[in-house]
């Protein structure tokens, strides 16, 4: 037997013969599986100067898969009220203080490198993570 | 027969009486499947202070006829650290900086590199992707 597994359609489609955008699972697809996820907040000091380097801090998640995992991150801007997450980091070509987060991630771990480009004082950013078992 | 189907949830969660947000697995709530995943080498051009562009682009047809979601990572080729797209590599940080984006439409996801600095010369980078089947706008 070649063909077995598992399908689950969406409500008003024939799973026998929907089209694969219209399941809700099927076991022929890889989906991400979560690792391991959190939340927390750092402190990141002021920028050095108005429009001068951006004050960092980096904050490390040990994972030890042993190989790099797909991953999201989110995290505030100090540009934006605290209840407002974001994926995205700016900076634009020719800006000298990025905002907000740039995350990466090696065999061992995640790293979230967060910004401050206010020159005012330090600022707390928080963020949350999910680490997928999935290999990139 | 109207209330079917295959529930799962976390250890420590009655599957019976849990709320979905404590379930692995709900027949009822999409999950998102991968359709596509892999790798490609992205040649960098040049960046000089009045010639050369700097950018690299490459494109991954997924054959879908939609514009799928998507998630990319992007690394120098010989670098430790995959980014998050739309992160920028912060070895390079403050006035010399990488960034790699990505969009999908109907037959691509394109993964686009920019170098923003003077006097750097080519290089290879390295885009990582994960297409979903799952569409990526109505």
């Amino acid at each position: 037997m070649t063909n077995y597994g598992i399908k689950v359609s969406q409500a008003g489609y024939d799973v026998k013969t929907a089209n694969k955008e219209n399941l809700v699972f099927s076991s022929k697809y890889n989906t991400l599986k979560l690792f391991s996820n959190g939340s927390g907040s750092q402190s990141v000091p002021a920028a050095t100067a108005p429009y001068g380097p951006p004050g960092t801090a980096t904050v490390e998640i040990t994972h030890n898969l042993g190989y790099k995992p797909a991953f999201i991150v989110f995290c505030t801007s100090i540009w934006r009220s605290n209840d407002k997450f974001s994926p995205y980091a700016y900076k634009s070509i020719g800006a000298i203080s990025p905002d907000g987060g740039q995350y990466a991630v090696d065999t061992t771990k995640l790293y979230i490198h967060l910004y401050n480009g206010d020159s005012g004082g330090a600022r707390t950013i928080y963020y949350r993570y999910h680490i997928y078992y999935n290999e990139l | 027969m109207g209330d079917y189907g295959i529930k799962i949830s976390k250890p420590g969660y009655d599957i019976k009486t849990t709320e979905i947000k404590n379930q692995v697995f709900n027949s009822s709530a999409n999950s998102l499947k991968i359709w596509m995943a892999g790798s490609v080498n992205i040649s960098v051009s040049e960046k000089t202070p009045y010639e050369g562009t700097g950018i690299g682009d490459a494109d991954i047809a997924h054959n879908l006829g939609y514009a799928p979601f998507y998630l990319c990572y992007f690394k120098i080729k010989h670098a430790s650290k995959l980014w998050l797209q739309d992160s920028l590599d912060t070895s390079m940080l403050y006035t010399n900086y990488i960034t790699g984006t990505a969009y999908s439409n109907s037959t691509n996801l394109h993964l686009h590199v920019r170098v923003n600095g003077d006097n750097l010369a080519a290089f290879t980078a390295v885009g990582y992707y994960l297409i979903f089947i799952d569409k990526g706008m109505i």
